[in-house]
């Protein structure tokens, strides 16, 4: 029998009236089974939408997120959010094409005229990593012990230095004294973990094994937070 | 005045009950032009909103995945979903600056010898992709020019539900540096990295593992390495 059948009793049409506002109560509180057309579910005033999975831990977020900052994050096992537009627009990059001579005290870390490639202000979230790629083309002067090496230095709230482990490099060694220059493309991808939340400056730093002996151009770097 | 009020006659009561039951049904199916406030809304007990294109074929889903995980997933147009935790959380990587010799072993310098580092138990979906990124740092002493170069080769092993090998074309090689006089090779110090895109392989664990190798009988020293991989 329908709930508008005119053969109710006064009393059965109120006890269906209030199950009928307990189920609208119910409804605004349960999206099962809903269509969103045209229009569509605008997420306001700090609004948002999670999903939790079966331990009841929420995996994603949208609309204000766990950093303050509105969008999309999802969330890992440890409880690190990483917001989408980190991985859509948190890429930073730089390059310079000019040819520059590396004139620096041999074996001693330092800059070119042209310091760089350099990105600043780069926000490594709660996950405290970045992943970085960085290299040059590098020409070593003729003769023997020839090295041109191209460094990262990284500063901000934990700093790490440029290392000979961690740098792309060409060079050559040997008994000779006429050993002709190389030229080569050399580059280095690594990943940075531990570093304390916030801004960031990576800046490539360059290395000779002879004073003022080796070239330098088309120093590119690439820095991706994550 | 309340819709239960006793005061309204039967058929007023009628028709509101009839607007109400429409309306109900209507909201309970449609949510259009709505807003969700601070409290927010929470999806559960595998519950999903899946974003549909034009033709009707979901494109996002929001919940639970095809693979059994939680979040959000942008599926393409063979039906493929790939979550999006596997572009924020995939990725693993490991480094050693532990020194290692390695020497030439084989007179196909392609058959590489398994140095490592090593990713283990490493979950490959269903797209099938595998990125690795392989960066390292090699000195090789002055040789003659007689024998096999001194070259630096460096590629990946791909052991899982298939496995892949560098003479799948896995492999970079970094081969003569520069030579003195016609009679001899000079030493040599490289930094440098590659980067793999590796596609169908079967979804499963994999075990990912970096490879070196040189000339036969000859022997290069490997300073540092590194390796990085993610899929999607």
């Amino acid at each position: 029998v329908a709930l508008s059948d005119p053969f109710f009793s006064p009393g059965d049409v109120m006890r269906r009236l209030s199950a009928i506002e307990a189920q609208q109560r119910v409804s605004t509180r349960s999206l099962s089974g809903t269509t969103i057309a045209s229009g569509g579910i605008l997420l306001k005033d700090d609004g948002t939408i999670r999903v939790v999975d079966p331990q009841g831990d929420v995996v994603l977020t949208i609309g204000k997120l766990p950093s303050g900052d509105y969008g999309l994050s999802a969330t890992n096992s440890a409880g690190q959010s990483v917001d989408l537009s980190t991985i859509a627009f948190g890429e930073y990059s730089d390059f310079i094409p000019d040819q520059h001579t590396v004139n620096l005290s041999a074996n001693t870390w330092g800059d070119l005229p042209t310091i760089g490639p350099r990105v600043q202000n780069v926000e490594v979230g709660n996950t405290g990593k970045v992943r970085v790629q960085w290299g040059a083309t590098l020409v070593t002067g003729a003769g023997t012990n020839q090295l041109v090496r191209v460094g990262l230095d990284i500063t901000g709230p934990t700093s790490v230095g440029p290392s000979t482990s961690r740098a792309a490099q060409a060079g050559h060694s040997s008994s000779g004294t006429t050993t002709a220059g190389i030229t080569a493309s050399m580059s280095f991808i690594s990943v940075f973990t531990g570093l304390t939340p916030g801004l960031y400056t990576f800046t490539c730093k360059y290395m000779t094994a002879v004073t003022n002996n080796g070239q330098v151009y088309n120093r590119f770097l690439i820095v991706q937070p994550y | 005045v309340a819709l239960a009020s006793p005061h309204f006659e039967q058929s007023d009561i009628m028709r509101r009950l009839r607007a109400i039951d429409k309306q109900a049904e209507t909201n309970a199916r449609y949510a259009q032009g709505a807003t969700i406030g601070a409290g927010g809304t929470t999806i559960k007990d595998d519950g999903a909103v899946v974003v549909v294109n034009q033709n009707g074929t979901a494109v996002v889903r929001l919940g639970r995945l095809s693979d059994g995980s939680y979040g959000a997933a942008a599926i393409n147009s063979q039906g493929i979903e790939v979550p999006l935790s596997k572009l924020f959380f995939s990725e693993r990587s490991v480094r050693t600056e532990t020194n290692i010799s390695v020497t030439g072993d084989n007179a196909d310098p392609r058959i590489m010898q398994r140095t490592g580092p090593t990713i283990e138990a490493y979950e490959v979906g269903q797209s099938g992709k595998l990125r690795v990124d392989l960066s390292a740092v090699f000195t090789r002493p002055e040789v003659p020019l007689t024998g096999q170069a001194p070259a630096f080769y460096f590629g990946v092993y791909v052991d899982g539900p298939v496995n892949r090998t560098p003479l799948d074309d896995w492999l970079i090689s970094v081969q003569n540096i520069t030579m003195i006089n016609g009679t001899s090779q000079a030493g040599a110090t490289v930094g440098t990295s590659a980067t793999f895109f590796l596609e169908d392989l079967p979804s499963g664990t994999y075990s990912i593992q970096m490879a070196l190798q040189t000339g036969q009988g000859r022997t290069i020293t490997v300073t540092s390495r590194e390796m990085i991989v993610r899929t999607y």
